[in-house]
């Protein structure tokens, strides 16, 4: 995929990226770029959070939970009466346990539904910390093993048909420039490559110190020194984390800077990725 | 700041605490917190074992917790008068050892442990894995070896799912379907009338009757460690309700990781548990006196300095940011435990730790957090 397509390739990205990497605050800024260039684009929350503060406002935001889609399933096969039942009683817990992933692939099911439609031209997925990620996109391929008949190997395998379809969907996984998380990211990009057969989507990497910074003078001050030698180790271990990660990868990557506004964060970064997507605006 | 913060120090709790919870958000670096709070019991001279849930690489190779490694704990040389130990929870030993532990004869657990059911959820729902930390922690609490357990909870989406697990599964054995299944068919009377049931052939209808079978054989195997297993869950909750469980609330300065913080507090005071330490990690560290203000004024001045100030500026602003960001957050959570109507009166211990310009990954790495800790705790 070339990053000048990052909005048109497929229809559904999903942001992957571990805790504390910012994925949903990328997630919000890729609908808001892509919807900034008029493409119409619908943004899902999978973890029943309200909708991150500076998404553009006439992208569609929806929330996706594992207890909705299943109440969903339910009711569009006729049982949701037995399902409000189900769910009061708690046994809703027993079917999700009875058959493991099915809250997952029930999830996915309602994604496909949605790209299916075509209501809108792009589909955002703020998704769960990656190691989930891998989970929730493996539970086609698990219940289509587990359950051989019936109404939900169908929904397996559709929804396992759109996530191995490149022009349906995709992964945006997103990183910190650091070592761990870096290493992190590329055992995840590996078992989404091999095991899920997923295509992926360019690679995110947040809060990027890579500003320039001025050579020392000799004499400085104790204070300027270790300001410098702490800002310079920073660069270098953001420096060598994307290098790291150019060496294992063949997507092209996105790089953006530390933010320092909250209140504009998502703005600023939809403006840095429209760049960096070499769209004009 | 407000009354409640008290003399205690950071050190005093790694000093008597049995059972030392981490809570936190991904990205605040709590297995590496957890790690160094085991380094400072240890320096109290107590022998001390950290359970992580799943260490990112470099940590767990820097720790000695390499793949092979499974749920015994592996002692980590440190320069202290007590002892480090570290395991890794693994969910399928541990919940294969939980059944071993409670099934009334060897050929029942092989029956549960063999069953594909129960291969599907032995590893692969949340809910286990919160479950198995729990049970992990209650033998190791009984473990001659250790003084004291530091927990690195999962990674869930809420931390209630974790300090919510015994419960929840006491009730999930105690359901009336649950029993009623579990129960073993008598004269094969019973087959018949369970497939008949109305909720069994919905659930059937949604997850195909493959899996139900399986599912309905699993329960029955199970029969009769129900009871066990609910007053094992019990127990477990019990002790972390005890005068021997500390909670840390580990943060980071930044807005996500602390409203995910607050949520941890607010769940914590919902189950009537007292919030015991409070540690910012991850603080963008200080280079001088100087204000954010005068370092860019500096800066302004024609001189070869001007560079290093702009820079000084900088850091010594993001410095600010995030102390503005921390204090607003310790102080309302002071507040709030301040006003909550707990029986145990909470007085946190406050402690900090420098953000590094690059991550940790060594021992050493882990020994200055722990310095950090002491030397930054009120």
């Amino acid at each position: 995929m070339g990053i000048d397509r990052f909005f048109t390739d497929s229809r559904v990205l999903i942001v992957a990226g571990k805790g504390g990497v910012g994925k949903s605050a990328v997630a919000a800024a890729i609908a808001t770029a892509a919807q900034t260039q008029g493409i119409s684009v619908a943004h899902i929350e999978l973890d029943g959070k309200s909708p991150p503060v500076g998404l553009a406002s006439d992208v569609t935001q929806f929330s996706l939970t594992p207890g909705d889609a299943l109440r969903e399933y339910l009711a569009t096969h006729g049982l949701a009466r037995v399902g409000q039942r189900l769910e009061s009683t708690g046994i809703l817990d027993l079917v999700a346990s009875t058959a493991p992933g099915i809250d997952d692939l029930l999830v996915l099911g309602k994604i496909k539904q949605m790209e299916q439609s075509k209501s809108h031209d792009l589909i955002v997925v703020d998704g769960p910390a990656a190691g989930q990620a891998i989970g929730l996109l493996r539970a086609a391929a698990t219940m289509q093993s587990t359950v051989s008949s019936g109404p939900i190997s169908q929904q397996a395998r559709e929804v396992r048909e759109m996530v191995m379809d490149p022009h349906r969907c995709r992964v945006v996984l997103v990183t910190t420039p650091a070592h761990t998380p870096v290493t992190e990211l590329l055992e995840t990009r590996q078992q989404l490559l091999d095991e899920v057969k997923v295509a992926l989507g360019p690679i995110v990497v947040n809060g990027v110190d890579d500003a320039p910074l001025a050579a020392l003078p000799a004499n400085s001050s104790e204070d300027l020194q270790r300001a410098w030698n702490y800002r310079a180790q920073r660069q270098h271990s953001h420096h060598s984390a994307i290098e790291l990660l150019r060496a294992h990868t063949d997507e092209p990557i996105v790089v953006l800077p530390r933010y320092t506004s909250n209140t504009t964060l998502i703005t600023d970064m939809a403006g840095d990725i429209i760049k960096s997507a070499g769209v004009s605006q | 700041m407000s009354d409640l913060s008290s003399n205690r120090r950071i050190n005093d709790v790694c000093a008597t605490s049995k059972i030392i919870v981490c809570c936190g958000t991904g990205g605040v670096g709590k297995t590496s917190v957890a790690a160094a709070l085991g380094i400072l019991c240890a320096r109290e001279g107590r022998r001390a074992v950290v359970i992580t849930i799943d260490p990112a690489r470099r940590l767990a190779d820097a720790i000695g917790l390499d793949e092979g490694v499974g749920n015994e704990p592996h002692q980590v040389p440190v320069d202290a008068t007590g002892q480090l130990w570290v395991t890794m929870l693994n969910v399928r030993e541990t919940f294969d050892g939980l059944i071993r532990d409670v099934a009334p004869t060897a050929q029942k657990a092989e029956e549960v442990i063999t069953n594909s059911f129960y291969n599907n959820i032995a590893e692969s729902i949340s809910g286990t894995r919160d479950y198995m930390a729990a049970a992990r922690l209650y033998s190791l609490h009984h473990d001659d070896r250790f003084d004291v357990v530091i927990v690195d909870t999962p990674p869930t989406r809420s931390a209630l799912d974790f300090l919510d697990a015994p419960e929840r599964l006491a009730r999930f054995l105690n359901h009336p379907i649950v029993r009623f299944l579990s129960t073993p068919a008598r004269g094969g009377f019973r087959v018949v009338s369970i497939a008949l049931t109305p909720v069994v052939r919905i659930i059937g209808r949604v997850v195909g009757s493959d899996a139900l079978e399986s599912a309905i054989s699993f329960l029955r195997a199970f029969d009769g460690m129900q009871d066990v297993l609910r007053d094992r869950a019990l127990l477990v909750a019990d002790l972390l309700r005890s005068d021997h469980t500390s909670f840390a609330i580990v943060g980071a300065p930044r807005q996500e990781a602390l409203s995910e913080a607050s949520v941890f507090v607010s769940e914590l005071l919902r189950l009537s548990l007292p919030v015991d330490v409070i540690i910012a990690n991850r603080m963008p560290p200080r280079f001088s006196s100087l204000s954010a203000q005068d370092a860019f004024a500096q800066s302004r001045d024609t001189s070869p300095f001007s560079d290093a100030y702009a820079n000084l500026a900088m850091l010594t602003q993001e410095a600010d940011q995030a102390d503005a960001v921390i204090e607003t957050f310790i102080d309302a959570t002071l507040a709030r435990l301040n006003d909550a109507p707990l029986q145990k009166r909470s007085h946190p211990v406050v402690s900090r730790a420098h953000e590094r310009a690059d991550d940790i990954h060594d021992l050493a790495g882990i020994a200055q957090l722990a310095d950090d800790l002491t030397a930054m705790s009120n």
